[in-house]
Order: structure tokens, then C-alpha cells, then sequence
């Protein structure tokens, strides 16, 4: 780690606090501080906290409103009483002061601040969308990573989860819908206002997490923002309060769903199945097929279990957090420091020297640090590191599980008489030999993240400021661990004898390697001015920025731009936003890299009108709307500077001579298309925020719309132009939709509830797509759905929009010869797939594909939960769902090789002539299996689901017990993830939310459960 | 002291701001990390050489071509896919179709065509010096000074590109038919959806690139200096020219029989054997085997000489170390090959044929290019009876015909072991046999079985290690008597290209080009169960393999439905 980096850090920090110091000292003598509070009606006001900003006493407001105390001219003096608005003033100018303070209005107390890019205001003057959640409201999870925690919580924020295990948690998000069809739309994420990973981040170390989803809240990122935003911000100290905090969990995660391998009987009798349907003859004998039943031989007859030999019922996982935050008016600081610690799945995974079962552990801490230097500079130092460390078996995950999930019961014993690891000639992959004698890596991943603001007020034009950030992450790799190979044995033809595969070598350690050392900076500077004449409230931004992103041995990426926000709102009741940035993109070609990204938005807050005063149950009624250009650069072309030509050097795929060598090759690069330009998002979004019933409901609901023109298409030149050619801006798509938030808060005596749900829709369209002319009408996509049907392998995720329609599965041959001829394979029989002949000529082939609007991108998604507080008794719970998604488990039913004939366990449910009514699945086959490995609605499913994403019991002891040991809380929980699944697979045990998970290559989605313990000194 | 302060905020603001007018920050992209503009290559003698060199990697090597080491010889009557799920099978099962296209090269094709076409626009205009010692001997010195000049050299590599614009134009005729004839550099701002040229156009335009090839290149391979051995040669389009010819001589192309095309291609041919540089090599496997004598005299042209060892890893039968066993020769290619003692043909009754040891004394190359039962192997007797280490259905990728291909392969090479050699061999695609082959094909076609006709069909059973009887048409009992007419001529050399050219790539088209697929494509192939008898003998039943499906469409490859869409001016090949 770069310890010397934070040590120059903390030396800088420290001689910035003496400036402070020292120039506070020269002041002059301590002065009395004293006046009275009245309200706006004149009436004075008792029981004001009255304070030094950085002393942690407080003097109350008598009776009649007075206060007076002894403070230094440079004091800060802070009013605050709940119900009305904190107050700041200069202790020089409280002498004998009247304070008049005002009631906070709805949605603009202090709880209600809302962090817009470079800005704060009060969610009341808030014109844009969005949606914010604080991190005291997000659930302790001992989990990997914040994706879990955020999912069904946020309205118009779509997670899902493409991969689990340790280390390996991903996720993708996505902000209300698809646009475009270049990408999947991976909104940026900032971490306090700069670009950086968060799902790695400790969950108690985050403040509050937003979403911004519209023109108004993204448009200041310009170029970069079309895709939505993520906004984390993290904890700050407090200059009234020091708080010592700890945490710790312990946990067991179990597998969801996990494949069920054939045993050896059930495969053999299928493989001769499969044989004789494909033509061959029976490849197992009945003496062997009665050997596999009676286990008589195990060492010529194995039957293994290699799930339940390789992968544990449930592995541990622990995690512990400590805080500590406080500080005075010249300094505050926040600190953290957290561990996480995860174990895989793997049984049997180690041996003497190295385990080889993964494992996962994270470090995170962090330091905040708020320095008031005087009364005109503000400065804030924020540090934060994290090491991630990854111990896995050299083999990749998806090799090791597809040899447990797919090498068949029969194939070899694990171990063979004389200790060597089994194997054949079919079969190399023994997982015995991968998780005890292939080596293991360790990847060790270390990140600093640094960030330095600071603010100097301009005295000489009241409400100006400026404002600087500067921001310093470094991340690098190191990789070591250790390299070994293993063969496998296979009988040879006479006793004693084996035929080796593989190759074995000795263990050493391994290759150490250093690598991906990236650094990236960000810069953003400008002026702020905010200032009220009287009812009139203006706030101005503009900020200039660059930031650059660099890797060792290649070119920087930079981004730069021009952002400039103003705000006016009269009467805290009319809000209007205009906001404008110019943005500037290497991508595109000098002349045309800089784009204007405009925004306007308004609110009304109409509850506040004569007209709407009578109306007692509502409580308050905002209206907003807003209408924007953001773009977008972060599509990938493949290569750099696409809008010019070039060509690279490198070897030819040839050699000549006679020594062999290829020669220097030059070869050019896809035609540039000089017009590349961004995508542009027009966003419009139009909703309502509304209180009702003594604002015991808090209701929002929005609605959406997004075109996105010049998407990039591909350019339909034939191929006889010999070179691919970089995709054309011609494309055009949009999604629609609503989304809505409920809140439900009151306390009933002793019992607080509290009930929240949300629930967004969207459907996408694509209104202009460049597509081959002689494409069938049925075949373009031209008006369909952008987002299609995931299909996940190991080495790729495919997505799939074309299906033919499957007819049922034929039961006769004779229907087979009565029917269009399918042209997939060359036989087609009884218990082979049907299709439908779509465009009538008789015969099925490619044309009767039919384009559809099947999507992994659910058409809405939802989620709800709720707590119940009773006196030292909580609990709580949260449910997640989606509906109108579509998941496909072709390469589910279909997974194998020739090698293992294809079986699975789903092979089972296959057709044979006996079972034709109640087949699922048609006949086995191990060659000439085009017809039923089609893609087409058959082995699409509804991917629906509804699921208790996380439940959690908690109780707090009493304080009269806990003050006794000195602390200021103790409560012990108990907590769930991913608990219960509802969902419509008639009880296929896959997961609905990732069908491969468990199969095929992939991990098994987890269950977590955990004890947790939390205490505050 | 404030003042001051302030001023160095505003001046960092400003400083900071100023960058929004100066544009550097963002690239221009004359900064690449790898790659160069057009100017740069054309500028530099390596680079600009380097575009000819990258045209190269369009030439085919056909050792495997579903992923899974199947070979073109798989949708023929010369072998089966043990992995029966290969899309090879997509030409024989009648699946085949616009919709599902295999081996399309049309794209891979362009793509070589574009290079050589770029290089061929900008090579006079650049910046190529002259390197020494590229062509080791010219016999004539006029030439010879000439090629060591920088235009000599232009003039050199211009005549490979010449040479390869050619080749792959031909690899796309002898597919498609008739295509679109890119002599040019094609811009993305011009209309592209272009009508094909006829074949005539075709043809002409690759005896065109041909000769000026020809005029171009230095004459065969011996003729470069070590470094530059393997790039194109007159020789090289010389064959190339032969083949082109005999193609459009052939039935497919020259329905009404016209003798002049004959004619024309016979003179090809004989052009390039007057050459008199090429030779036939001996043993006869040691032309693939570039491990042992790279470059030798009887391979005119070939694709990379890679060193490798998934030749034999996929094809070796499957009970050595777990090989693929994938191309399995059908009984009828067996069947072609004739008795050594005779030269006749098995179903000839007086050819001595053995129907209990169908093996023996069977022509030499039968060893070379097939593994049968029996036969020694790595050292033990291969086995592919029933029950046997490599028999069929021993396992998943066991032979479907009772045989394994051997040619090709490098007895020495070791797969599957802790550590593996290999050896170097290339796809061949031009070599000596064919020219011959050609030459007398074309020549009976013209005067019928004339004695030249027979001296160079001879030229190739003479090969020492094969060493067949002459064939000859004057003793009707003798060794190799052929019955001396045209036909009967033609059959015997039609049935000496396909066992002297096996698994070359050859049969697929050349069945086609004679308008004989129904008769060997449209018909089931049929392998061999061999059982062991008690007493240690074999009896051998022939059985049906895989039935196969061939229609008049399938004469010619159909132009995908994607590149159809986009550029429907092409049409479709009839039938499709």
C-alpha cells in the first residue's frame, strides 16, 4: 500500500489545521454572546439549542427566548430547535440580536437534503428525478457486494445479477429502460462526485446512494450521462457528536439451486437411448448396466456423485466493521476500517501445501476528514483504500464446476487402484486433480482513492464562492500463488497398464506478476453563487473539468467539459433549473468532439396555493417536470479514433522461408466513419411528489419517456468491399414508462410501522435500425423491443431476439411426413421438435424465424418491504420482483458434448414413444441434433419472479443493561438473503433470475444466513 | 495577504478554464498506440511490403475446417466425420442453403482480394527500397540485375499480388460459380450492390492476373533466396492457370463439349511441365512433410508450412492417446485403389483382388494414406474390428467406416504427452501430380488415349515407392491395359486423380466440374465391420454408413442470404 502517499496527505492536512489555528488565535477577546429567538409571528421561541459550532455545548432559549453566553468574535453560532430551520450566524454578530426563526417548510428540514451533481438542495426545491436511499436504511448484509443490498429499492433502478461466488459477484444496472441497442446502459457511477467502483465499498462507510434518472439531474454530466447515474456519498464526522461503532456477522451461505447429475444406471440406460435413436447400437451392455445398479465394481463401474462429492451444503462467510466519527468546529474527521471474508463452495478443495477452495477477503478504510480553516476556506480530505484479495483455483471456476456438473456418473473412478486421478481419453477434466493438484492464484487487487475539495467564499461579492476538486485513485494487481498440472490415468489394454492424458508437473510457486497499475484523476473547478433577494433564491453553478484515466504502455482516455447550472425558486415554491454543459469526447474527430447538452426543469409546489389550503388530508403537493439532451460516447467501436483510418502492424498469419518466420504485416483497420458522433437522449420526465393524511403517505410517481437518436448501426456495404467497416449514427430507439414510490410511515403507540414499495414499467421500441433490405417484415426489428433473451454459455453471453415457433413435439413419424419438411437436420422423426411454418412455402428453414419481443429486461420491476419497531423488538423484510421477462433453457436441457451424449438431468423428461403425452423435452439424440437445438419458443420460459430478497429480526438491550457497560447500544440480529422464490417454472429448480446458475458451468445462486451484532460505544 | 490569496485562486480558475479553448486535451488521433495512418505505411519500406505480406493470410489451410478438425474430404465419397454433429454434414445432408451456409469463404476471399488490391494501387507510389538477396538466381542476367533494382522488387511483389488477386478470385469461381471481380480498391461512398460477371469475364481476368504474374515473379520456388521461399512463383499461376482451364473445360463449365477449351487447358499444362522445373518427389508421403525436405520440388504452391501436430491428433485412430479419429475413408475410396501386381482395378476379375485379405498387395499409396486393421502404427497393429482399441463404437469418436486417414501424417508426431512433437507440413494446394493429372485429362479429352496421354499419367504410377504397372492400351491381358478409347481412358485417369489427390480438396470439385455428382454424392457410403474370427482371421461385411443427398443446386455454393440482402443485384445460384 502507499502509505507514503496518505502520510504526505496527513502532513498537509495537519499544517492546513495550524494555518487555521494559528490565525483564529490572533483574534481578539472573548465577546457575550446573547440575544432572543422569536418565530415569524413574533413570538418568542423556548428551548433553542443555542451552540458554538465547534463546542458539543449547548445552552437552551428561556421562557422568553434569551440565551447569552462568552464566545470568541470567529465563533459560529448554530440555532437549532426541531420543526424549523438550523441556523448559522457569526458570534460578532450576536450581541443583543434578535433571531427570527422560521418553521421548516415540507421536505426541507435538515433530514432533507438532496446531493445534486456539485450541489445540495433540499428535496423540496428538488426539479429533477431522484430517487435517494441513506445507508441506515439499507440492510447490514454480509455480502460481497452493495448490489445485493440496493436491489427492489429504489424506483426506476433495475439490478440483476449475472454472477455469483466469491469475488465474482456482478451485476448489471440499469436506470429505468433500454435505449439503446449498442449496449446494455451501465450507468456511471460516482462515489462523492467521482467516478469510481462502489459495489466494493463496506456498506457502513456510505451516507446515502441516489439514482438520477433524468434530463434535469444528468444533463450537467453532458457526454456522459444519457445512461443514468449512481450517486454514492459517504459519511462525514459531526462536529457535535463522537461516535464509536462496531459491527460483526458471521453467516452461512447455502446454494439455491444446484444440478442433480444422472447416476450411472439412469445415464447408461439414456446413452443407449440416445445411440439407438441416433441410429447406432446400444454402447452398454445389460451385464454393465446391472453392474452400474448393484455397484458391484466400482473401479470398472464407478458411479460417483460428483456434486455431492465437490460442492458443500454451505460456506462461511464473516464480516466486521468499526467506526469512529466526531470532531470540532475546525476539524471533522470519519473513519472506518472494515473486513470481509467469504469461502466458496468447494469440497476437498486443499491440499498440505495450498488450498484451492475460493476465497474472498476485503479490507476497506477510510478516512473523512472536513477542515474548517477559516471562516472563508473550507477544505475536505477524503482518503479511502480497499484491498481485495481473491484466492481461487488455477483452473477457472466455470472448468472446474462443468467437469462436477457434466462428466457423467460412469466415466472414471475419481481416483484409480494405484492413486492416480481417473480419466479417459473423453473425459480429461477430473475435479479431483483440478481442486487438489492444478495450483492456485491469488489476485490481490489494492486501491487508493483520494479526493481534496475545498471552497474559498469570495467576500467582496456576497454568495460567491469557488470551488475546486481534485481527485487521486490508484489501483494496481499482484498476482502469485502456486503452479502445478496433474494427467489422468486411463486402464490401458493390459492390467497394470494406463493411458496418460495431461501432463503432470511438480508443484512450484507461480509466476508472480504485477499488473494493471491505473491511475485516474479528476479536476473539476468553477464558482458558485447562491444568494436570496428576498423571496427570489438564485443559485448558480459552473464548474470546468478534465479527468484522465491511465494505464502503463497506453494512451490516456480524457474526458473534459464545461457545466454551468442555475436555479431560481421564488418563494420556496416555484422552482425553475436551467442547466447547459458543453462536453467534450476523444472518441470523436477534432471539429466534432464538443456537444451542447441542455436541460430545463420546474417544480411547483400547488399544495402551498389558496386554492389547495382547504383540502386538509393533503399535506402537500409538488409538481415537476423536466425535458433534456444527455449523450453518450460509451459504446464500444472495437478500437480507437474510429473516424480515421489506420492500419496495424503486426505479423502476417503466414510464414515464408526456411526458417519459418512470419513476416511484418500490415493489415487496416475497420473503414473509419468520420461522422461518428455521440448518442442523444432526449429525456422527459414528468411527475409528482405528494404527502397525504397528516403526512403519514409519501407518494411519488413519474413518467418517462427517452429517445435516443444516432445510435450507431451497422453499415449494410457488401462484402465485397474485402474490410469491416465501423458502424453509421442511423439508428433511433425509445422506452416509456412509469414508476411510482410509496411510503407509509406512522407510529401506533409503541409499535412504529413503516411500509414502502415501488414499482416502475418501461417498454422499449426501436424506431430506426439499419437492416438488410431482403429481411422478411416478420424477421426486422424495426418496432420491437430493443432488449432480447439472454442466453449465457461460459465463454459468452448471447442475446436472442429471432425464434422459430415450436408446435409441440411430433408423435409419428407419419405427422413428421404429413408436415413441412424441417431443414435444420438431416432426419427428422417422431420426438423431434415441431416448428410452425411461418411464411407458408412448405419447408422450414431460416426464413420462419419470427423477430419477437421476448427480454431479459423485464417489463416492470418491482419491490416492497416494510419494519415493525416495538420497544426493543425490530424487524423487517423486503421483497423483489419483475414481471414480463423471458429466460430461455435451451442451453439447459441441451447442455453436453458428443462425448457425454448430452445427458443431463433434464434428459429424463425426454419424448419416447411410451411417454409421447407427458414429454417435456423431445428424444435423446447424439448426433443430428440441429432440429431440436434450434432456437425457438420451446425452451423459452417466464422468467417471473417474486422473491424475499432479505428479512431480518433484530433486538436491542436495554439501555439500563448496556449503560451499566458502558455503552451506548448493543442489538443482535438475525438476518436472510435471497430467502424464498416465487416463481412460474412449474418446479423446474433453476433459478428465474439467473436459469444457468447451478447448470451447466455456473455457480449456484446463494442463500445467505447471518447473526450480526451491533454496538455503539 | 487575502488579496493575494484570492488572485492565485482566480489565476488557477482561469488557467484551469483556459483549457476549454485549447483543444489538445481531447486527442486528435494522429497519437495512436498501435496502429499508423495510410501516409505512414506507404512512407516505410516494411510496412508497405507488410500489405502484400497480410493479403497472404487469406490462403487457405484446409487441415480443418468445423472447428473440430474436419476436413472438405468429409463431404465427399472419400471419408466420413466421426463427429457426426460436424457442419460438414451440412453439404451432404440436404440442409445445405442460403440460410445455412458452410464454408463460406466469400468474405475471407474479399478480404485477401482487398489487400492485394490496396498494395497493388499504392505499391508504385511508395516508399519500398530494394532489400538484397530475395531472389537467389536468375538464369538470365538481364534479369537477374533487374530484380535486385527497386522496380525490379516492385515489379516482383506486384506479381505476387497479381498472383494471389488471381488465386482468390478462382477460389471463388470454383464455389460460386461466377462472382463479382474485384480489381479494384472499393470505397464505402460508391454503389457496391453489384451484378456478378459472367464466368467467361471471370476466367479471362484470372488468366490476365495470371499472366501478369508471370511476367512478374521469379520462376519457382529454388528461385528465392531462403527468406523469401514459399511466396508466389510463375510456376504458381502457371498451375494455377492449368487448373482454371481445365475447369472451364470441364462439363459443368463447357456443357456443349467444345474441344478448343481442351485444348487450351492441355496447353496450359504442358506450358508449366516444359518448365521443366518441378519434379515428382519420392516417397510419396514426403511431399506434405515440409519437416523433412521443405519446399521441395513437387509442391508448387502451398498454404503456410506450419509445424503442427493436430493432423494427426485429430484424424490418428482413437485408441493412440485419445485422438479424434475424425476423417474415416469410405470403402470406396479403398475401393479405388487398384492391385500393385496388375494395375488393375478390384472389380476387374483378372486384378487378383482378395476378398478375405482385402489389404494385401494393393497399390502402394494405400498405405500411405489409409490406417486399416492390421496395419502397424506407432507400434502395434491398429484395430478396427469389432471389439477392437480403435473399432467402431469403442467410443463417441471411434471410426464410422472401419478406417482412419493416414496421409498427411508424420509417423514421429506424439499428441496428448507430457510433451509433444510436432512437424511441419502445409495445405498444398498446387503441386506437380495435379499439373500432370491436368495435362492428360485435358490432352485424352482432345485426341483421346494417345501415347502422351499415357506417359504422363505414367510419370505418376512410375513414382518411386509406388512403382504401378504403366498403364498401357495394347495388351488386353496385360498389367494396366486401359481399352483404348476415350472413355475408358478417362475413367482410369479420372480414378488415378482420385486416389493420387485424395484428401486434397480435389474430389469436391472435381466431381462437380465432371457433372458426375449424382452418381457419387447422391449415393449412401459404406464402411467395413470387421469381426475377428476365433481363429484369429477377420471377416469383413461391408455396411451403409451414411446415407447422402445431393441435387443439380449443389453442383454450385449458394450465396448467403445475408450477403443477398445486401446486395441483391448479386442472385441467387439456380436451385437455391
Amino acid at each position: 500500500m502507499n502509505f507514503k502517499k496518505i502520510k504526505y496527505i496527513i502532513a498537509l492536512l495537519c499544517s492546513l489545521f495550524m494555518a487555521g489555528t494559528v490565525y483564529a488565535q490572533k483574534l481578539d477577546e472573548p465577546v457575550t454572546i446573547s440575544g432572543r429567538v422569536l418565530t415569524i409571528n413574533k413570538q418568542p421561541l423556548a428551548g433553542v439549542s443555542v451552540f458554538k459550532q465547534e463546542s458539543t455545548q449547548a445552552v437552551q432559549t428561556g421562557a422568553d427566548g434569551s440565551f447569552s453566553f462568552k464566545g470568541l468574535p470567529t465563533d459560529q453560532i448554530v440555532f437549532q430547535y426541531t420543526g424549523y430551520i438550523t441556523l448559522t450566524k457569526t458570534a460578532s454578530d450576536v450581541t443583543n440580536l434578535t433571531i427570527t426563526m422560521q418553521a421548516s417548510l415540507i421536505d426541507a428540514s435538515d433530514g432533507d437534503d438532496v446531493y445534486i451533481p456539485f450541489g445540495v438542495r433540499k428535496k423540496r426545491q428538488l426539479t429533477g428525478t431522484i430517487s435517494s436511499i441513506k445507508g441506515s436504511q439499507l440492510p447490514q448484509l454480509p455480502s460481497s457486494t452493495l448490489n445485493n443490498v440496493l436491489v427492489g429499492r429504489l424506483a426506476g433502478l433495475y439490478i440483476q445479477q449475472t454472477d455469483v461466488g466469491p469475488g465474482a459477484d456482478e451485476a448489471t444496472f440499469l436506470v429505468r429502460g433500454r435505449s439503446s441497442y449498442n449496449s446494455n446502459q451501465a450507468p456511471i457511477v460516482l462515489v462523492d462526485g467521482v467516478q469510481r467502483n462502489f459495489t466494493d465499498m463496506d456498506l457502513n462507510e456510505i451516507e446515502s446512494v441516489s439514482v438520477f434518472k433524468d434530463a434535469a439531474s444528468l444533463s450537467w454530466y453532458g457526454m456522459y450521462g444519457a445512461n443514468g447515474m449512481i450517486s454514492v456519498r459517504t459519511k462525514r464526522g459531526s462536529a457535535t457528536r463522537t461516535r464509536i461503532t462496531f459491527d460483526a456477522q458471521g453467516g452461512m451461505q447455502t446454494p439455491l439451486n444446484l444440478t442433480r447429475p444422472l447416476d450411472a444406471f439412469t445415464y447408461a440406460s439414456l446413452y443407449n437411448e440416445a445411440q439407438v435413436n441416433s441410429g447406432g447400437t446400444p454402447t452398454y451392455s445389460q451385464a454393465a448396466l446391472d453392474a452400474y445398479q448393484n455397484g458391484s465394481n466400482p473401479d470398472l463401474y464407478p458411479n460417483n456423485n460428483l456434486v455431492d462429492q465437490f460442492i458443500k451444503k454451505a460456506a462461511p462467510v464473516q464480516r466486521y466493521v468499526a467506526t469512529v466519527s466526531g470532531g470540532n468546529g475546525f476539524a471533522k474527521y470519519f473513519t472506518m476500517i472494515s473486513y470481509f471474508n467469504q469461502d466458496g463452495l468447494f469440497k476437498g478443495a486443499s491440499n498440505p501445501t495450498y488450498n484451492s477452495n475460493s476465497n474472498f477477503q476485503r479490507y476497506n478504510f477510510r478516512t473523512n476528514l472536513d477542515l474548517h480553516v477559516n471562516k472563508n476556506l473550507e477544505v475536505q480530505v477524503d482518503v479511502g483504500g480497499r484491498i481485495n484479495s481473491l484466492r481461487h483455483a488455477e483452473a477457472s471456476t466455470s472448468t472446474i464446476l462443468g467437469s462436477i456438473y457434466t462428466t457423467p456418473a460412469n466415466a472414471y473412478p475419481l481416483l484409480n487402484a494405484d492413486g492416480s486421478f481417473g480419466g479417459t481419453s473423453l473425459f480429461r477434466g477430473n475435479p479431483l486433480g483440478y481442486l487438489t493438484a492444478d495450483g492456485n492464484t491469488t489476485d490481490l487487487t489494492r486501491s487508493l482513492l483520494a479526493t481534496i475539495t475545498a471552497r474559498q467564499k469570495v467576500n467582496f461579492i456576497p454568495g460567491l464562492s469557488m470551488n475546486v476538486l481534485y481527485s487521486y485513485d490508484i489501483r494496481s494487481n499482484y498476482t502469485s500463488g502456486y503452479a502445478q498440472d496433474f494427467a489422468v490415468f486411463e486402464p490401458g489394454a493390459s492390467a497394470g497398464t494406463y493411458n496418460t492424458y495431461g501432463t503432470a508437473s511438480p508443484l512450484i510457486f507461480a509466476n508472480t506478476d504485477f499488473n494493471s497499475n491505473l491511475r485516474s484523476n479528476e479536476f473539476w473547478g468553477g464558482f458558485d453563487y447562491d444568494k436570496l433577494f428576498g423571496k427570489h433564491g438564485i443559485n448558480f453553478s459552473t464548474r470546468y473539468t478534465r479527468s484522465v484515466m491511465a494505464a502503463p504502455g497506453s494512451l490516456e482516455d480524457k474526458a473534459e467539459g464545461l457545466s454551468n447550472r442555475l436555479s431560481y425558486n421564488y418563494n420556496q415554491r416555484y422552482f425553475i433549473d436551467v442547466i447547459g454543459t458543453y462536453s467534450g469526447s476523444q472518441v470523436f474527430a477534432p471539429g466534432k468532439q464538443w456537444g451542447f447538452f441542455p436541460a430545463i426543469s420546474a417544480g411547483w409546489i400547488i399544495s402551498d396555493e389558496r386554492f389547495l389550503k382547504p383540502v386538509k388530508f393533503l399535506n402537500y403537493l409538488k409538481l415537476r417536470g423536466s425535458y433534456g439532451v444527455v449523450g453518450s460516447d460509451a459504446y464500444s467501436l472495437g478500437r480507437r479514433y474510429a473516424y480515421n483510418n489506420y492500419f496495424s502492424r503486426g505479423q502476417a498469419g503466414f510464414i515464408f522461408g526456411t526458417g519459418f518466420a512470419a513476416p511484418a504485416a500490415t493489415t487496416q483497420n475497420a473503414l473509419a466513419n468520420p461522422n461518428l458522433t455521440w448518442e442523444k437522449a432526449r429525456k422527459t420526465s414528468i411527475g409528482f411528489d405528494t404527502k397525504f393524511m397528516n403526512q403519514m403517505f409519501t407518494l411519488s410517481a413519474d413518467y418517462f419517456q427517452e429517445v435516443r437518436t444516432d445510435l450507431l448501426t451497422n453499415s449494410l456495404t457488401p462484402s465485397i468491399i474485402g474490410q469491416t467497416l465501423v458502424q453509421v449514427n442511423a439508428g433511433k430507439a425509445r422506452y416509456r414508462g412509469f414508476e411510482t414510490e410509496l411510503n407509509f410511515s406512522k407510529r401506533f403507540d409503541k409499535v412504529d410501522i413503516n411500509i414502502y414499495g415501488n414499482y416502475t414499467f418501461q417498454k422499449s421500441k426501436v424506431l430506426a435500425i439499419n437492416e438488410e433490405a431482403g429481411l422478411p417484415d416478420y424477421q426486422k426489428a424495426l418496432g420491437h423491443s430493443i432488449s432480447s433473451v439472454m442466453q449465457v454459455a461460459s465463454a459468452s453471453t448471447t442475446y436472442i431476439s429471432n425464434f422459430l415457433q415450436a408446435d409441440g413435439i411430433f408423435q409419428s413419424d407419419a405427422e413428421v411426413a404429413a408436415s413441412p419438411v424441417q431443414r435444420f437436420a438431416g432426419t427428422v422423426k417422431a420426438g423431434d421438435i415441431k416448428y410452425k411454418d411461418v411464411n407458408g412455402d412448405n419447408i422450414i428453414d431460416n426464413l420462419d424465424f419470427v423477430r419477437t419481443d421476448y427480454s431479459f429486461v423485464p417489463k416492470a420491476y418491482y419491490g416492497f418491504g416494510g419494519s415493525v419497531k416495538y420497544a426493543n423488538l425490530d424487524m423487517s423484510f423486503l421483497f423483489q420482483g419483475t414481471t414480463g421477462r423471458t429466460i430461455s433453457i435451451n442451453n439447459l436441457v441441451n447442455n453436453g458434448t458428443a462425448s457425454n451424449g448430452y445427458l443431463n438431468q433434464f434428459s429424463v423428461s425426454r419424448w419416447t414413444p411410451a411417454n409421447a403425452a407427458t414429454a417435456i423435452y423431445p428424444r435423446l439424440l447424439v448426433s443430428e441434433r440441429a432440429n431440436n437445438t434450434q432456437n425457438s419458443d420451446f425452451w423459452l420460459r417466464n422468467g417471473d419472479y417474486l422473491r424475499l430478497k432479505h428479512a431480518e429480526i433484530g433486538y436491542t438491550l436495554p439501555t439500563s443493561l448496556t449503560s451499566k457497560i458502558k455503552l451506548s447500544s448493543l442489538r443482535i440480529y438475525l438476518s436472510g438473503f435471497n430467502l424464498l422464490t416465487f416463481d412460474k417454472l412449474d418446479g423446474m429448480n433453476i433459478d428465474p433470475e439467473m436459469p444457468q446458475s447451478g447448470y451447466v458451468f455456473a455457480y449456484p445462486n446463494l442463500r445467505t444466513y447471518s447473526v450480526g451484532l451491533n454496538v455503539k460505544f | 495577504m487575502k488579496s493575494t490569496k484570492y488572485l492565485l485562486y482566480i489565476a488557477v480558475m482561469l488557467l484551469a478554464l483556459s483549457g476549454t479553448s485549447c483543444k489538445k486535451y481531447l486527442d486528435d488521433g494522429s497519437v495512436t498506440e498501435g496502429p499508423i495512418t495510410e501516409q505512414q505505411v506507404w512512407a516505410n519500406n516494411d510496412y508497405a511490403r507488410g500489405v502484400l505480406n497480410s493479403a497472404y493470410t487469406s490462403v487457405p489451410d484446409r487441415y480443418e475446417m468445423d472447428g473440430d478438425g474436419a476436413m472438405q474430404a468429409s463431404a465427399t465419397d472419400e471419408a466420413v466425420n466421426s463427429n457426426l454433429n460436424s457442419n460438414i454434414y451440412t453439404f451432404t445432408n440436404g440442409t445445405w442453403s442460403p440460410f445455412r451456409t458452410v464454408d463460406d469463404v466469400y468474405t475471407n476471399m474479399y478480404t485477401g482480394l482487398r489487400r492485394a488490391n490496396v498494395f497493388l494501387a499504392n505499391v508504385d507510389a511508395s516508399n519500398i527500397v530494394s532489400t538484397p538477396s530475395e531472389i537467389v538466381k536468375d538464369p538470365d542476367p538481364i534479369k537477374a540485375s533487374y530484380d535486385s533494382t527497386v522496380a525490379g522488387q516492385k515489379a516482383r511483389l506486384k506479381g505476387e499480388a497479381f498472383f494471389l488477386r488471381g488465386y482468390f478470385h478462382f477460389e471463388l469461381l470454383q464455389r460460386y460459380g461466377r462472382v463479382v471481380l474485384a480489381t479494384r480498391v472499393f470505397n464505402t461512398d460508391e454503389e457496391l450492390n453489384l451484378p456478378r460477371n459472367s464466368f467467361d469475364e471471370c476466367v479471362n481476368q484470372i488468366l490476365l492476373d495470371c499472366d501478369s504474374a508471370i511476367q512478374r515473379l521469379p520462376a519457382y520456388t529454388d528461385t528465392y533466396s531462403n527468406t523469401y521461399k514459399g511466396r508466389a512463383t510463375q510456376t504458381a499461376a502457371m498451375a494455377l492457370k492449368s487448373r482454371l482451364l481445365l475447369y472451364a473445360a470441364s462439363p459443368q463449365y463447357n456443357p456443349s463439349g467444345d474441344v478448343a477449351k481442351w485444348q487450351a487447358a492441355a496447353n496450359a499444362a504442358k506450358a508449366l511441365i516444359d518448365r521443366n522445373l518441378h519434379q515428382i518427389i519420392t516417397p510419396y508421403n514426403n511431399v506434405f512433410l515440409f519437416g523433412t525436405a521443405p519446399y521441395n520440388k513437387e509442391v508448387i504452391f502451398s498454404g503456410q508450412p506450419s509445424t503442427r501436430n493436430d493432423i494427426e491428433q485429430n484424424n490418428a485412430p482413437v485408441g493412440y492417446d485419445g485422438a479424434l479419429g475424425r476423417t474415416n475413408p469410405t470403402q470406396e475410396m479403398v475401393d479405388a485403389f487398384e492391385m500393385r501386381t496388375t494395375g488393375r482395378s478390384i472389380t476387374d476379375p483378372l486384378s487378383g483382388y482378395n476378398a478375405a485379405a482385402p489389404y494385401t498387395n494393393r497399390d502402394p499409396r494405400f498405405d500411405f494414406i489409409v490406417h486399416y486393421n492390421g496395419k502397424t502404427y506407432k507400434g502395434r497393429a491398429i484395430e478396427t474390428f469389432i471389439g477392437g482399441r480403435d473399432g467402431i463404437g469403442v467410443n463417441v469418436n471411434a471410426t464410422k467406416t472401419g478406417y482412419y486417414m493416414r496421409k498427411f501424417f508424420n509417423d514421429g508426431v506424439t499428441w496428448n504427452q507430457q510433451s509433444n512433437t510436432s512437424s511441419r507440413r502445409p495445405w498444398v494446394i498446387f503441386r506437380y501430380a495435379e499439373v500432370l493429372l491436368n495435362y492428360a485429362e485435358a490432352l485424352n479429352e482432345v485426341s483421346g488415349p494417345t501415347t502422351d496421354v499415357l506417359r504422363y499419367v505414367n510419370l505418376i504410377r512410375q513414382r518411386a515407392g509406388v512403382a504401378l504397372p504403366n498403364l498401357q492400351t495394347t495388351n488386353p491381358t496385360g498389367n494396366g491395359y486401359v481399352q483404348p478409347t476415350k472413355e475408358a481412358m478417362r475413367e482410369r485417369i479420372h480414378n488415378e486423380r482420385r486416389v493420387e489427390l485424395c484428401f486434397e480438396g480435389h474430389r469436391f470439385y472435381d466431381v462437380r466440374r465432371w457433372k458426375e455428382g449424382g452418381r457419387f454424392f447422391n449415393v449412401p457410403v459404406t464402411g467395413v465391420r470387421i469381426t475377428r474370427n476365433a481363429d484369429g482371421t477377420f471377416s469383413y461385411n461391408r455396411f451403409q454408413v451414411q446415407t447422402r443427398l445431393f441435387t443439380d443446386k449443389n453442383y454450385l455454393y449458394p450465396i448467403s442470404q445475408n450477403e443477398l440482402n445486401r446486395s441483391p443485384s448479386l442472385g441467387q445460384n439456380t436451385g437455391y
